[in-house]
């Protein structure tokens, strides 16, 4: 284990953690908060002998992304939400042909535009967004700079297990945020590791054609393998992480940033009596329902805190509790929550001021 | 005594109409490959159009662009394999309508690819829609049913014309309506492949290709269009060359 | 002196090697191929191995040798 610390920002910290994995192809388009993602490859990939291109828009840097995973490499891109919708063709492309590939979300608030500061309402994008088509993608959400690093360079591991792509689930804090980092041990991938790859061979030995994979070995082997996988992503790679859960009455559900507060809100509670408890998923695709299952009986209820306006991590928790917890819901938008608010809420959700959330 | 027989790399039949030029295209490709030893090291990408016949029908490593992108496709494998031979093989619609600014930019980075556009003026594997770039003022398709009109639907446009500015190694026109004109083309793709193997910058070649199903005439008639209508707006020839002549 | 063959199962009945023949040695025919196109024949008294068919052939009937 590297003991070296290194101050950085979320976003320097996601790009040298690629670096470090071995990713070699990063493609991407300017977008804040995840910028400094495209600005430290462009200073750094060359230095580490890979390619770096600012692409003409995302559309494009996502197809570049499809040949060089296809050809091998551990590529990236990474963008924020107008410029990540466009990146759901190169999304649903890379499912088509099981390519592994990472890809960045550093979400920002709102719609259209939207602004330019953090957000969580791109969850339903980031984990339901794979473009058109049945796909999954396996979403990770680092809470901090450390994991910035630690769960990008992990990702490409991921993603080359299931031949799948992966996510990083950021935000405009986590992003742009500094802290101490750990940085892993750097590695070089070997672009002829897998025998799916195209690098042009000699006539008579056997091809890669990569499109649809129903196309390469039929429909039915195709939905057979997709599926299984699936399966197998879902069982295998749920994680999270529980603070004071043990004899809680209240579970937080919160990732990226706002489960930072909640650890906070959870400390201000206990000091009140208040038996507050969180749940963090680390994986917010496959979502954690194992770490339901496993909840204490003390448990009344669970209050989601989202940086969104819909309660969109909310359907996954009554989805994981089979409607047999009620759901509540502190919901900031466009505001990092605060403790203080998050312990008023639940406050109120114990004295039953508070109806349980309808997700609509 | 020369003798021809269909290159070794065509595997597979593709299932083009009667009378298309995709076929002649193709093999032009694999005939460039093999003359220049090539073909052990090539990487097809196809449009998701009609040049996706030519994914399963050679014995080439292959992969299928997403609608318009295959220059930036290409850009990606070649930086991860420089030593691969890397070549488009994509339609008109792909690469100067919805995919222009992937193919200006492949241009513009000047990533050493060869890139084959077939210009048969025409959507074809749609359905036969009017190309906002070469359907011909007055050409009749299901989408411009009364023929093409400049005042609602703009004029076509020589791509060859703005790419020759971009600084790149290799543009070139040529037509495959009769066998000079098939030869010459076939000159400007084993070029293109030279340029590749050489090192150099990027080389497009456009070939004048007929559509006879689309363009609702048989394949004859379709390549004495090409002569006389289509070759007036887009003539043949070299537009530019780094390395030697400029047409 | 080479002469062209013609493999017309993969015949789709263009007719571009009819047209562009120097010697018109390429004979249309009513006959079809297994996948329903009329096909060709050759007349190997008027052949002279020139190989324009072959270079006009979308569908890689003929070989020339």
């Amino acid at each position: 284990m590297n003991t070296d610390y290194v101050l950085m920002k979320g976003n320097e910290a996601i790009a040298e953690g690629a670096l470090r994995a071995g990713c070699r192809f990063y493609a991407g388009y300017p977008i804040t908060p995840q910028s400094e993602i495209l600005e430290y490859m462009s200073l750094n990939m060359g230095k580490r002998g890979g390619t770096f291109i600012q692409g003409e828009n995302e559309i494009s840097s996502m197809s570049m992304i499809w040949g060089a995973a296809a050809a091998g490499a551990r590529c990236m891109s990474s963008s924020s939400g107008p410029g990540y919708d466009l990146k759901q063709e190169g999304i649903s492309y890379l499912s088509s042909y099981n390519l592994p590939a990472v890809i960045v979300y550093a979400m920002r608030y709102g719609l259209g535009d939207g602004e330019i500061t953090a957000g969580q309402d791109s969850y339903w994008e980031a984990v339901r967004g794979g473009g058109h088509g049945d796909s999954r993608q396996i979403v990770l959400a680092p809470a901090s700079v450390n994991e910035c690093a630690s769960l990008t360079y992990e990702a490409f591991d991921i993603a080359e297990k299931y031949r799948n792509v992966v996510i990083i689930l950021s935000d405009g804090a986590v992003s742009q945020m500094i802290e101490k980092c750990n940085l892993p041990e750097p590695k070089e991938h070997d672009i002829d590791e897998f025998d799916w790859v195209i690098s042009g061979k000699p006539l008579g030995t056997k091809k890669n054609k990569v499109t649809n994979l129903d196309r390469t070995i039929g429909y039915e082997a195709s939905d057979k393998y997709v599926l299984d996988k699936y399966k197998t992503m879902f069982e295998n790679e749920q994680r999270w992480e529980e603070f004071e859960t043990d004899d809680a009455e209240l579970v937080l559900v919160a990732y990226g940033i706002s489960s930072r507060v909640c650890k906070t809100a959870v400390r201000q509670a206990r000091k009140n009596g208040i038996k507050l408890g969180l749940l963090r998923p680390v994986t917010v695709w496959p979502f954690p329902r194992k770490a339901f299952e496993k909840m204490p009986e003390s448990v009344k209820g669970y209050v989601t805190v989202e940086m969104s306006l819909s309660t969109q991590m909310g359907e996954d928790v009554l989805l994981a509790v089979k409607h047999s917890k009620p759901l509540y819901s502190y919901l900031t938008t466009y505001h990092i929550p605060t403790a203080d608010g998050i312990v008023d809420y639940c406050n109120s959700v114990i004295a039953g001021d508070v109806e349980p959330r309808e997700v609509i | 005594m020369a003798t021809y027989r269909k290159p070794v790399s065509i595997i597979n039949e593709a299932g083009w109409c009667g009378g298309c030029g995709h076929g002649v295209v193709q093999r032009l490709i694999t005939e460039c490959l093999e003359e220049l030893g090539l073909q052990d090291k090539a990487v097809c990408v196809v449009d998701i159009a009609c040049s996706y016949w030519s994914l399963d029908a050679l014995d080439y490593d292959a992969i299928a662009g997403p609608h318009g992108r295959c220059a930036a496709v290409a850009t990606g494998i070649k930086k991860v394999r420089p030593d691969s031979t890397v070549y488009v093989h994509a339609g008109d619609g792909s690469s100067y309508v919805i995919g222009l600014s992937e193919t200006c930019y492949t241009a513009i980075r000047d990533i050493p690819i060869t890139m084959i556009v077939v210009n048969n003026g025409i959507f074809g594997m749609t359905g036969g829609q009017m190309n906002l770039a070469t359907t011909l003022i007055g050409d009749k398709t299901v989408s411009s049913k009364e023929g093409r009109d400049a005042d609602t639907m703009g004029h076509p446009v020589d791509m060859l014309n703005i790419i020759k500015n971009l600084d790149v190694e290799f543009a070139a026109r040529g037509a495959l309506y009769d066998a000079k004109h098939i030869d010459e083309t076939k000159r400007y793709i084993k070029r293109g492949f030279e340029n590749q193997m050489n090192k150099k910058g990027f080389s497009i070649i456009e070939v004048l290709s007929p559509c006879p199903t689309n363009w609702k005439m048989t394949p004859i008639q379709a390549m004495e269009k090409i002569k006389n209508e289509n070759e007036k707006m887009f003539p043949v020839g070299i537009y530019t060359d780094r390395g030697g002549e400029t047409v | 002196m080479a002469k062209a063959s013609a493999n017309t199962e993969l015949c789709k009945g263009c007719r571009l090697c009819v047209d562009a023949c120097p010697k018109q040695a390429i004979i249309p025919l009513e006959t079809v191929n297994k996948k329903g196109y009329e096909i060709i024949s050759i007349d190997q008294g008027k052949c002279i191995g020139c190989g324009i068919c072959y270079k006009m052939c979308p569908d890689y009937v003929f070989t020339v040798e």
